[in-house]
């Protein structure tokens, strides 16, 4: 229900103000506001359920009317557990309202922004789990001849008492039929639905949909949910951008932002972003086979195991003791994996104090610090590492959301030997880790060399000495 | 056994202010620094002098920085060269690429001053010590011999 591409716009009044009265429904709050109407929870009086009410406000309109009325009418069509119910349509004199199923609970944006918050990404098993449920939800549309036409992580709720998601909103939706040519330009300009970004190259166009056109918007959310990026980068205007993008470039990879997916799910991806609607998926249904495969395979898999396609160049020949520093526990987890699966040791703590505490009696090979902690921020706490008598060389290696140039400086000027900016790519720190452990590795080695050279260099002299001894009593003959 | 002389760094990137930026940066630092517009010129000048370090962009017209990487590789004399990869981003693939051409690390664009400097010096510092833990080896060999 949000920023969907709408021909006629309409006038509306304040919806928190101004709430309609609609029989044999008491509205409760407002729940959202999109493109083709406002969502108010309610309850039903005859009912007696809480529902989702979907209302058009503003000037009536038939065209509008009669849109959700077959928006009504084709969700009606649908009973999946996958899908929100939709349970009565109504034509009053002030209002137009649907009356469908409310799920408690939040959309997948929701869930990308909070994820986007805390620096961290939703678990891959659980972005397969939810893009399975919504697989499901559109194999049951599509079995009814409809087509949503306006997936993406808004209009997919997720609920908070079994985590099952359902698909909303088919105020896009429509038959599944040849479509007929139209030959007034201004009408097929009008006749563009959907959400920039999300919308299939064949959608933007006005050419003929199918199946697979679902599958695309569905595609660019699950890109979305496992990198909290948009597939296709461009503001909800650019249409022209966007649509370049897809049919000039290759589908994008979330392994090249989050480089730990696995390979299966990334392949899923990249194949539903396909430009060509015939090089997808070729149903919901056999979508809805690979993420229940892909799922199955990561639960196989150790954890970690996900890190090495893309990072076997970066595997590492010198393990090392690492020492993470951050207070954001899911992005010390995620990193210790990253690592633990390229062989280093890592002890994880969640503020400076605890760690300081650790490095006194314990030698790391390597420091992984963060910016903004309670207690003792990461700037004192890299001084304080650098006072350490068995710390002094050890490398420092700031992870900070904080990006400005004063800060970097500030930090290397402290002792930090390098900085990375979150959310952090695991490409980099993992070359990081790689080229540090080397420089610890080598400067360990000559340490030991010259250790030892000296230690010839002084026996040899010592029986240089004693053999120069020895002539000199030969020669006095003693 | 350490070397004293300024580092000599060799500078590859086909955009004039983004070498003049380098150049500058590394100047300041008290390097020698010599400049290349491609790949082709790289490994010219690579030919003629010898390098701490190279700086090398990846897109590039004539020769790209990758294939520029592996032929300096293939080649006595820089096949320990340590190179630093100029990336437009850091993305896994172009990491994965830059460090398969045999590249020693990477940075993203845009540059950051302090950062390049530090990772310029840790490769520096690397491989200076490789030639340090080289050396003592050798002599150690011989004083085992004699």
């Amino acid at each position: 229900m949000s920023n969907s591409t709408q021909a006629e716009p309409f006038e509306r009044p304040d919806p928190e103000r101004s709430v309609p009265q609609l029989d044999g429904i008491v509205i409760n709050r407002l729940l959202g506001q999109g493109g083709m109407g406002v969502v108010y929870k309610g309850l039903h009086t005859r009912l007696c359920i809480p529902v989702a009410v979907k209302v058009l406000l503003g000037r009536k309109h038939s065209a509008a009317d009669d849109r959700m009325l077959n928006e009504a009418r084709l969700a009606a069509k649908v009973n999946h557990p996958n899908v929100a119910r939709v349970y009565d349509v109504n034509i009053q004199k002030d209002a137009t309202y649907i009356v469908q199923e409310f799920v408690d609970g939040e959309s997948i944006a929701d869930m990308i922004d909070r994820c986007a918050a805390q620096k961290a990404w939703l678990d891959e098993t659980r972005v397969l789990e939810l893009a399975a449920d919504a697989a499901r939800g559109l194999a049951a549309i599509h079995r009814e001849g409809i087509l949503h036409l306006d997936i993406k992580p808004d209009n997919i709720l997720v609920q908070k008492r079994d985590g099952v998601a359902k698909i909303v909103d088919l105020g896009l939706a429509r038959r599944n039929e040849p479509r007929i040519p139209q030959s007034d330009d201004a009408e097929k300009a009008n006749s563009v639905y959907g959400t920039p970004g999300f919308m299939s190259p064949e959608q933007i166009q006005d050419m003929e949909l199918t199946h697979t056109t679902d599958l695309y918007s569905l595609g660019a959310t699950i890109y979305e949910m496992l990198t909290n990026l948009p597939a296709f980068p461009g503001g909800a205007r650019d249409l022209l951008a966007i649509f370049q993008q897809q049919i000039h470039s290759d589908p994008p990879n979330p392994v090249n932002v989050r480089g730990n997916v696995s390979g299966a799910t990334s392949a899923i991806v990249t194949d539903l972003l396909q430009c060509e609607p015939n090089h997808r998926p070729a149903s919901a249904k056999i979508l809805l086979e690979r993420l229940v495969e892909a799922r199955r395979a990561l639960e196989k898999t150790p954890a970690a195991s996900g890190f090495a396609p893309a990072q076997s160049a970066l595997r590492s020949e010198n393990p090392a003791n690492i020492v993470c520093i951050d207070d954001d526990m899911v992005l010390c987890e995620f990193v210790s994996d990253a690592l633990k699966a390229s062989g280093h040791e890592v002890q994880s703590f969640n503020s400076g104090a605890p760690a300081l505490q650790h490095l006194v009696v314990n030698n790391a090979d390597l420091v992984l610090l963060d910016m903004e902690m309670p207690g003792a921020n990461g700037l004192k706490v890299c001084h304080a590492i650098r006072a350490l008598p068995n710390c002094q060389d050890v490398p420092i290696v700031f992870m900070s959301g904080v990006s400005d140039l004063h800060t970097i400086d500030t930090a290397i000027k402290l002792g930090a030997t390098d900085y990375l900016i979150k959310p952090v790519n695991i490409s980099d720190l993992l070359a990081r880790v790689q080229c540090l452990t080397r420089l610890c590795q080598v400067q360990r080695e000559r340490t030991a060399l010259e250790d030892q050279y000296k230690k010839m260099s002084s026996r040899n002299t010592a029986i240089l000495r004693g053999s120069g001894k020895n002539s000199n009593s030969e020669r006095s003959g003693r | 056994m350490s070397d004293t002389r300024p580092p000599h760094i060799l500078v590859v990137d086909d955009d004039p202010s983004v070498r003049l930026l380098i150049m500058d940066l590394l100047h300041n630092h008290g390097a020698e620094v010599t400049a290349a517009s491609n790949g082709e010129e790289a490994l010219k000048a690579a030919a003629c002098a010898t390098f701490d370090l190279c700086i090398l962009d990846i897109h590039m017209p004539k020769m790209d920085g990758l294939q520029a990487c592996s032929r300096m590789r293939a080649q006595t004399h820089t096949a320990a060269l340590p190179i630093l990869f100029l990336t437009m981003n850091g993305d896994a693939e172009t990491v994965a690429c830059a460090f398969a051409a045999g590249g020693s690390d990477f940075l993203a664009k845009p540059v950051n001053g302090a950062l390049l400097w530090n990772r310029a010096n840790i490769l520096i510092q690397s491989a200076q010590l490789k030639k340090d833990v080289e050396r003592l080896k050798s002599a150690l060999d011989c004083m085992n011999e004699k």
